[in-house]
């Protein structure tokens, strides 16, 4: 092995680092920290304690004989803060997931429709595209989710929404120029089926672009999927979650308890940088002359 | 009957800048087993024709005329039928190898794609091993089926193009300028082949090129067209050794001859605007023998000598 090199290697190394643990908290997260992320009660041998509220990061608290570390403190409501950071990445990255998943699926099937088929289905959705293309995300995602309620399939839909633009414009450029590429209208002229030019020509050469896009929206899901539960859309308490943490955090910032809202907010930043290094880092090391250009 | 008759064949193009006329009247035929040679400059409408015939022009394209493959018209026939005789019974080689193929399918899978769509094969085995079998006869080594289009040079992308088209023996092939993106070592390697192909499988073929020297290699026949007409058409022996259009013979002596001692000679001025051709004979702001009944009167096309010519001087 040998060390990486220059800025992209560097930031795959970092982003993939980062990557790793926050698919690493999702997925095991909520079970390493137990029951302090949702309640102040902590149960030892039988016996039910009360964690108090507001404890400093550090906080050594003896339970029982059991001594309990709180190294991020604990909230407003004697929850463990860390327990909260912890377990919270499984929320939002199942959303950000799930809305990056259909996001791409249904741009990339509108892009390749309008792009292949023209006309006047086009021009229709290529308006209705442009028009949200527009509108800001944020304001629309909001929009959605209050329609919609709370949910991990409902959140993930409001903002899966917001990005399906993003897919299809890019889809319905590539299919646009591939669509009098001479290999195409090889296939065409051989009598392939519009079924088949579609899904074996045409497909398989946008795949490469909607790969580069994907952790890049997927970043950009992360923090909509934080905005929108900082206004406290989507989620239902006591659910984990950062952008949830924060908003409450903010109120006791002032006040002198800044460990409530900093560290969901360190989470939110670290998740994000991670996504778009590799994203980033990736394109550039896979597509060397469109950094170039 | 002829494979295919092209009858009074218009094409016209709407662009923003005026409507632009690339085929005026085009009658030709191809004869089962022969190769027709159609020559002309860039803009004469050589490739609107390969085009045309296979019913690939853009939507903006307006086509009046008819165009029979065995009888049928191709320009009026539905899209499902049109579909099922592409490919089988008239197949279509391009100019650039390198981007005729698909890049992120291997070439295996280009034979396998056309020939279970056709029905040509039931299984992936039996189209692979028929595509072996026919890339070998073309020059290419059967490993190459699974390589990527990146991985071949362009001779051998050539050769494949030519297997694609051949693969589901259609009566008719069209080749547009097949050896232009190529070097001229190539070159020869691939007229060769259409030679050969030409003698081992009988198919007909539409040979489009602006070089007459490869026309006078591979063509029975040869039309040459100038600004969307057909200025002469004829047996190629005849046409090289006594070219009646003034057009033709400036097209043979603006052939290179290697170790020749003929005066190499461009024609000059350029092709003719076809948004406005000039009146009369279309060839006249160019031709050395113009005369004022060539300005003014439009030369019909009549026969001479067993063969057809456009030119006032020669009828």
């Amino acid at each position: 092995m040998r060390l990486p090199r220059g800025f992209a290697e560097w930031g795959l190394a970092v982003g993939t680092a980062l990557v790793a643990l926050f698919v690493a908290l999702a997925l095991a997260g909520e079970s390493l920290v137990g029951q302090l992320a949702v309640s102040n009660v902590v149960v030892v041998d039988g016996r039910v304690y009360e964690v108090p509220p507001l404890l400093p990061p550090g906080s050594r608290l003896t339970v029982g004989g059991r001594e309990l570390v709180f190294i991020m403190g604990t909230d407003q409501l004697g929850r463990d803060v860390f327990a909260r950071v912890v377990s919270g990445a499984r929320f939002v990255l199942t959303v950000a997931l799930l809305s990056t998943a259909i996001s791409a699926a249904l741009g990339t099937i509108l892009g390749l429709l309008s792009g292949y088929v023209g006309g006047f289905l086009d021009r229709v959705l290529s308006l209705v595209m442009d028009s949200m293309y527009a509108f800001p995300g944020l304001i629309l995602a909001i929009a959605i989710a209050a329609l919609l309620g709370v949910g991990v399939l409902n959140i993930s839909m409001a903002i899966a929404v917001v990005y399906i633009p993003s897919y299809y414009r890019m889809v319905r450029g590539v299919v646009l120029s591939l669509k009098s590429a001479p290999f195409v209208e090889a296939a065409v002229i051989a009598g392939a089926s519009p079924w088949s030019i579609v899904t074996r020509h045409i497909l398989p050469n946008v795949v490469p672009q909607i790969v580069s896009l994907l952790p890049v929206s997927f970043a950009d899901a992360i923090i909509t999927e934080a905005g929108l539960t900082f206004l406290g859309l989507g989620i239902e308490p006591p659910t984990p979650d950062w952008g949830f943490d924060l908003n409450k955090g903010r109120q006791f910032f002032l006040a002198g308890y800044w460990w409530i809202g900093v560290f969901p907010g360190l989470m939110i930043i670290l998740s994000v940088l991670g996504f778009l290094l590799v994203g980033e880092s990736l394109n550039e090391l896979l597509n060397p002359r469109k950094v170039e250009a | 009957m002829s494979l295919l008759r092209v009858q009074d064949l218009w094409v016209r193009y709407r662009t923003r800048r005026g409507v632009v006329e690339a085929l005026s009247g085009v009658s030709l035929s191809v004869e089962e087993g022969e190769v027709l040679g159609v020559v002309g400059e860039s803009g004469s409408g050589k490739s609107t024709l390969g085009l045309a015939v296979i019913r690939l022009l853009p939507r903006s394209a307006e086509v009046r005329g008819s165009v029979l493959l065995n009888g049928k018209d191709l320009t009026s026939l539905p899209e499902e039928e049109l579909r099922r005789i592409r490919g089988r019974e008239v197949s279509m080689v391009f100019q650039d190898p390198y981007s005729s193929l698909n890049p992120v399918m291997r070439i295996g899978d280009h034979f396998v794609e056309l020939m279970m769509e056709h029905g040509a094969a039931a299984t992936r085995e039996e189209a692979l091993e028929a595509a072996g079998e026919l890339l070998e006869r073309l020059g290419v080594p059967r490993e190459r089926l699974n390589d990527y289009p990146h991985q071949l040079s362009g001779g051998q992308r050539q050769r494949v193009a030519i297997g694609l088209a051949l693969i589901l023996k259609p009566r008719l092939v069209i080749a547009d300028e097949i050896t232009t993106a190529l070097d001229a070592l190539v070159e020869r390697q691939i007229i060769d082949l259409v030679k050969e192909v030409k003698r081992e499988y009988r198919t007909s073929m539409l040979f489009i090129t602006h070089n007459m020297g490869l026309v006078a290699e591979v063509a029975d026949r040869v039309a040459v067209l100038y600004a969307g007409k057909l200025a002469e058409l004829g047996e190629v022996r005849e046409v090289v050794s006594n070219p009646l259009h003034p057009y033709t013979e400036a097209l043979l002596r603006s052939v290179p001859r290697i170790g020749g001692s003929r005066e190499l000679r461009p024609i000059p001025g350029e092709p003719p605007d076809m948004r406005n051709p000039p009146p009369g004979c279309r060839f006249h702001p160019r031709c050395p023998l113009a005369t004022e009944r060539c300005r003014r009167e439009e030369p019909p096309l009549v026969e001479r000598g067993g063969r057809l010519v456009a030119c006032h001087l020669r009828s």
